[in-house]
């Protein structure tokens, strides 16, 4: 029934209350946030030109965008040169096949990937399981969610929401380590000697791309642990996938985004590895799957079309004080925070249509965005657009449009302020009113400003 | 249709008014003492900083690691008794690996490393600790001005590697040495 | 000048007191002010929810009954950053535009035309602001921490007036107070969460007051200081000037 959808909450209101329910967890996962969003403001403010490298990054990508083709053409036709093997998804399906092509024409079943939000977008890890092929996620964040068999909950810490008694439990629980810790040091090392083997094993790496250049045909990959490049150089096959939206034309370009990318993610000025690859090994295969799954639809939208120069930091989701207070999960989306509201309707509208009303559109996103997105108003765009397509008549609709002509006709506002001032304290303080759960209504004034302004006029 | 031509036809299906490039910047600044900057920089990262202008040589300070196994020269600089130019491929059995960077980013600490002439690439990665090697008259101060200068080089494969590897994944608790390097030992020449 | 002064129906029948204190404060600094009094509101709650479609007979209101002053002010940054950038999907005719100009909240009206006329007045007190993040980030009432930019603070400028006043910066002084409208009622949890931590952020600076220009944002945050009985009054920052204008 159409009404009562609309009357119950929506998914991540719903989800939010949970998190914000165990009160002393949500305030350990807000200030671990605010903290990395402190080492940004700090690696962000120590540069000068921070503002203008923003701008510079903008006008990059917005230029990319629109010249988006002719620039895909270009780094094929390099990558293609440099003895790289370039393949064109259309979905996420179709990706996934790629890969498993790849992979089995070597007769490969056992693969480690770095860290990839498009590889999570298009559930490749399932996908590549049931094919009865082993693939390890190496980043430690990643690989903590994968034996929790969890998504990652920010796109840059996966394992942000979880504590580190937790992950002591969980290796002792996998036999990484035969004693329970929580100590990170000790269990970075196992989990170092862990997945060392895996390593070894593994005869194809699978990687992200954070920029592709159309000019040299290279990609770059910004990562901490060394396990993207390990895999990498180590393995007969390695893949490269991205977005179409990850290139840009020049490498000296890189110069703008390799200040941009770390500071924002991290408060780092730089990751401890920035690898540009651009030829396989000698005897080695290298691959770069470009995905399409909606961005070519995407591009051509006139309210969201900017939401494609994202470089995925993770910024906007650690400064966003509902995501801090609400957790990855609460937005039920590859892609949680700011960035991610804006994705998830265009992929799917019924499902995701609550996420833009996650927000009090209070902008701090769009201050912290390395590529000037205009997050917070892109978020007010599509809940004009979730509004209509919701249709009239429903509980919202009829709820606008009455207040709308009691604030139109002055008449009809004073008639209806006219009979609050008699509703008692006892019903507008009571379970009724969803405000006065954690707050007290405000009282109506025996004067209002307009009455008494009135009487002061006819004095 | 293959699929590329499925996506390109739906991208051009409509155009948009091109924005034009803007004009890159090196955003050079002479009031930083690049050696300086570097040095602190690279230490704050977790690496440690040798200078042999003071007269040590370099074979000196590697011999000063007691690396647990022969040294892997990955640039073929050296010829001593506990160095190695021969690479057994496997992610063991390193401990020390030294190379030569080109160039040395003072506002990161990190070294640009151009691998088209080393032996092997994923030692760089898979070995305990690493050196890297650095003249100071190649310290620049940014990464505008690297990309300037390594604009149109024909590397395979380069890489900036800045500090120890690392990782925070663990409650934020920030841990040095993750999966590669746990060590980095930056001689400046 | 000719002034159109707005008064936002919450504070038309919550606070009338700050609707008083505008309307008499710029009389005193020798302006004509006007309050059409078929106006109620800007429209924002409706088009924040998604609705601004429907609100666009209350913008074409707005525009036909304060199209004929100089300066249209409002004691609310929220209602002034709407007008100026979300009224786009009505006619832009000359006249909405020069509304959509001359549309101000009135902190940036008596900083940028009153400097010199302002008294300065006896209010005293420790103080904690808080700049609600249309006026803040919306109309750059000052520069948030995300942005790498001199800081500084209009709130805190108009509050200098006081000079007894002492002000404690706030832990996260721009943090968002958590009210956004609607979202106060469809996300409840959150919003008073939010507003919770601001509140424990404003006692931790063992203040009087808690000081702002979006009585929006003290709404909620005064439901929640009242609910938890603490001590802190809240106020807009022009009632500073209440005795100033009574006198």
């Amino acid at each position: 029934m159409k009404y009562l959808k609309i009357l119950s909450m929506g998914n991540h209101a719903k989800h939010a209350e949970k998190f914000v329910n165990n009160d002393s967890r949500t305030d350990w996962h807000d200030e671990s946030l605010w903290y990395v969003r402190n080492k940004r403001d700090k690696a962000a403010h120590a540069i000068d030109e921070w503002e203008e490298l923003r701008e510079l990054a903008s006008q990059i990508k917005t230029h990319t965008l629109t010249k988006l083709s002719d620039y895909l053409r270009e780094f094929e036709a390099n990558a293609t040169k440099n003895g790289v093997v370039v393949h064109w998804a259309k979905d996420a399906k179709e990706h996934n096949e790629i890969v498993l092509k790849i992979l089995q024409a070597k007769n490969i079943d056992r693969v480690v990937k770095s860290k990839s939000m498009l590889t999570e977008e298009c559930h490749l890890n399932q996908f590549l399981e049931s094919k009865n092929i082993e693939i390890v996620d190496t980043d430690l964040g990643e690989w903590i969610v994968q034996l929790k068999n969890q998504p990652p909950s920010h796109i840059v810490m996966p394992a942000i929401h979880l504590k580190k008694e937790e992950i002591g439990q969980l290796f002792k629980e996998k036999n990484i380590t035969d004693i329970e810790s929580d100590d990170p040091e000790f269990l970075t090392l196992a989990s170092r000697v862990f997945l060392r083997k895996k390593f070894q094993l593994s005869k194809a790496a699978i990687t992200g791309v954070n920029f592709a250049i159309a000019e040299t045909g290279e990609v770059v990959v910004c990562t901490n642990e060394g396990n993207a490049d390990m895999g990498v150089h180590f393995s007969e096959v390695s893949i490269h996938c991205m977005g179409l939206e990850k290139i840009i034309p020049k490498r000296k370009h890189l110069g703008v985004f390799t200040r941009l990318l770390a500071r924002s993610a991290t408060g780092q000025n730089i990751t401890v590895y920035t690898s540009h690859h651009r030829r396989p090994e000698k005897g080695q295969e290298k691959h770069v799957i470009l995905l399409d799954n909606g961005r070519s639809e995407r591009i051509h939208d006139d309210d969201f079309w900017t939401a494609l120069k994202c470089i995925r930091c993770g910024a906007c989701m650690n400064t966003c004080p509902i995501y801090r207070r609400s957790g990855g999960y609460s937005y039920d989306y590859t892609i949680p925070g700011p960035i991610g509201s804006i994705l998830a309707p265009s992929v799917d509208l019924e499902a995701h249509g609550d996420l833009p009303f996650a927000s009090t559109l209070c902008g701090s996103c769009t201050d912290v965005c390395p590529v000037k997105i205009d997050l917070h108003e892109q978020l007010f765009r599509w809940r004009q657009i979730i509004s209509k397509k919701q249709g009239a008549n429903t509980l919202r609709e009829l709820t606008n449009k009455a207040t709308s002509l009691v604030l139109f006709n002055r008449n009809l506002y004073n008639l209806s302020t006219g009979l609050m001032k008699y509703v008692p304290s006892f019903i507008l303080n009571s379970k009724l009113n969803k405000w006065s759960k954690g707050r007290k209504t405000p009282k109506i004034s025996n004067t209002s400003f307009k009455s008494w302004l009135k009487n002061k006029n006819k004095l | 249709m293959t699929s590329k031509e499925y996506i390109l036809n739906k991208i051009d299906k409509k155009s948009r008014e091109e924005v034009s490039l803007p004009q890159m910047k090196l955003f050079e600044d002479n009031q930083y003492n690049l050696l300086k900057t570097f040095t602190n920089e690279c230490i704050s990262i977790g690496a440690s900083v040798v200078d042999v202008k003071a007269g040590n040589h370099i074979p000196n300070v590697l011999k000063t690691l007691n690396s647990k196994v022969p040294i892997v020269d990955l640039v073929n600089k050296f010829d001593l008794d506990f160095s190695t130019n021969e690479v057994v491929d496997d992610l063991y059995g390193q401990d020390v690996v030294f190379a030569e960077g080109e160039y040395g980013i003072a506002e990161n600490g990190g070294i640009w490393l151009d691998t088209t002439k080393m032996i092997h690439r994923g030692l760089l990665f898979s070995c305990e600790r690493l050196v890297l090697l650095i003249n100071r008259k190649n310290i620049i101060l940014n990464m505008n001005i690297l990309y300037d200068r390594i604009g149109s080089y024909d590397y395979d494969f380069g890489v900036l590697i800045a500090g120890p590897s690392k990782t925070a994944d663990i409650e934020q608790s920030l841990v040095i040495g993750a999966q590669g390097a746990k060590e980095l030992i930056v001689i400046i020449e | 000048m000719k002034i159109g002064l707005f008064i936002p129906c919450y504070i038309d029948q919550f606070y009338p007191e700050v609707g008083k204190i505008s309307y008499l404060l710029l009389q005193k600094l020798g302006h004509e002010v006007y309050v059409p009094m078929d106006v109620q509101c800007c429209g924002q709650p409706i088009a924040n929810a998604g609705y601004e479609d429907l609100a666009k007979p209350l913008y074409n209101k707005f525009v036909e009954q304060y199209k004929d002053f100089d300066m249209v002010v409002m004691p609310s940054g929220s209602c002034t950053y709407h007008i100026k950038s979300h009224y786009t999907n009505v006619e832009q005719s000359e006249q909405l535009k020069k509304i959509r100009r001359v549309t101000i909240d009135i902190c940036d009206f008596l900083l940028k035309y009153e400097k010199d006329n302002l008294p300065k007045v006896e209010f005293s007190g420790k103080v904690a602001l808080h700049t609600g993040c249309h006026s803040l980030r919306g109309l750059r009432f000052g520069e948030g921490s995300e942005i790498h930019k001199k800081p500084h603070s209009k709130l805190k400028e108009l509050l200098s007036y006081a000079e007894n006043a002492i002000v404690n910066d706030l832990d996260r002084p721009d943090e968002c107070c958590g009210f956004g409208g609607t979202f106060a009622i469809a996300e409840e949890a959150i919003s008073v969460k939010m507003g919770n931590d601001k509140i424990r952020d404003v006692k931790r600076q063992e203040v009087d007051y808690l000081i702002s220009n979006d009585m929006s944002c003290l709404m909620h945050l005064g439901g929640i200081i009242k609910k938890k009985k603490e001590k802190i009054k809240v106020m807009h920052v022009i009632e500073i000037f209440k005795d100033f204008v009574n006198g």
